[in-house]
């Protein structure tokens, strides 16, 4: 049965108030989720007071001011700070997103960070990932073809129209915003592969190059595991991508109908 | 066609879609049957139409109720032996149903 109400551990309690030591004018609140596995306490919000005259305009910059200057326990992942590793997602100000594609001037009040929703967490703001991948591992995320290339063959052919298929697809960087926002995904996140990993199921079902198309639509055509979408739409929502993880699921269902007599 | 979960998927919204004018002629004959007394209503469904139009919804209405309701279990209820047997409470609540009202029919027509 679907468990509704957190256990009494994973409450989250009010944390450590971090005054501002700049005496800075433009300061905003940042209220971020702590928790340490190794203390056996429960998560906390801890509040910091950042001065935005001396830090930059993305929330990713906020979180790393916080941790270079204020508190150097705070955890989270971070890389490339433009918007194409995905590292960085979380949920900030109640949506998931980016940290350093999202603006914090933006942010009316003060700014709520938490880790991807529904994930189990390793440490403050990082979750663990690893089913996600796993899924993503399941629908065989790369190139299929029978003939076994050889040193001197060409490259496959595929024309300007098959190439454009691929545009709302390709851009996906598996950021996991969107598998993380789908209630279908919180429920039964063992069994539907979610939006992301469907996206990337599409991707490679929808390309011309690849030849096999049939056995990646019978993998994905499973009561749980594609069958979950109930055309919610937080993933569209969520997308900083700006994709259409939902589009490409109702694509999948619509190959199924088409491929039917071969399924 | 032998992928029983795209099966019941067009299944669901074949019905969804033709439950569509069903639910509007049953809408409209309610409202029409409120002010009729005994008799009245024995008249509206003293034709074929009435007839056909409402055992179409019955029957259609039942076998949405059930993979509606289905869909609802198999997202909330991951306990495979509850499951099994509210799927089978479901399977007969939604057959009980259009039976018992199709026989209703027939006992008025007859």
């Amino acid at each position: 049965m679907v468990q509704f109400a957190l256990p009494k551990d994973s409450k989250v309690v009010e944390g450590k108030y971090f005054k501002d030591k700049t005496n800075g004018k433009n300061l905003k609140k940042v209220k971020v989720y702590r928790w340490d596995p190794e203390t056996q306490q429960n998560p906390r919000l801890d509040t910091y007071e950042v001065n935005m005259d001396e830090c930059g305009p993305m929330v990713l910059d906020v979180l790393i001011k916080i941790k270079n200057e204020i508190d150097t326990t705070l955890t989270f992942r971070r890389s490339c700070r433009e918007g194409v590793c995905g590292s960085c997602a979380m949920n900030i100000d109640g949506v998931n997103g980016l940290a350093c594609t999202k603006s914090a001037v933006d942010i009316k009040n003060e700014i709520k960070v938490y880790p991807l929703p529904h994930m189990p967490v390793i440490k403050d703001l990082v979750p663990n990932l690893n089913q996600l991948y796993k899924q993503y591992q399941s629908i065989e995320p790369w190139l299929q073809v029978e003939k076994k290339s050889e040193v001197g063959d060409k490259e496959i052919y595929q024309s300007k129209q098959d190439r454009e298929k691929l545009d709302g697809l390709y851009e996906c960087i598996m950021c996991a915003c969107c598998s993380t926002s789908c209630p279908s995904y919180w429920w039964n996140g063992e069994k539907y592969l979610g939006p992301a990993v469907l996206l990337q199921a599409y991707r490679w079902i929808i390309d011309s190059r690849d030849e096999e198309r049939v056995k990646r639509l019978k993998k994905v055509a499973d009561e749980l595991k594609l069958f979950r979408c109930h055309t919610i739409m937080n993933c569209t929502n969520t997308c900083p991508k700006g994709l259409n993880p939902a589009k490409a699921i109702g694509s999948i269902k619509k190959m199924l109908v088409q491929h039917s007599k071969d399924l | 066609m032998k992928n029983h979960a795209l099966n019941k998927w067009i299944i669901q919204r074949v019905s969804a879609v033709v439950l569509i004018p069903l639910l509007l002629f049953f809408l409209y004959s309610l409202v029409d049957l409120v002010n009729q007394d005994y008799t009245g209503a024995l008249d509206f469904f003293d034709n074929y139409f009435s007839i056909t139009v409402f055992t179409l919804f019955l029957i259609f209405a039942g076998l949405h109720l059930k993979l509606g309701l289905g869909e609802i279990i198999e997202d909330y209820i991951q306990d495979e032996r509850i499951k099994l047997i509210l799927n089978k409470i479901i399977m007969l609540y939604s057959a009980i149903l259009p039976v018992v009202g199709i026989v209703s029919l027939m006992i008025i027509i007859l």
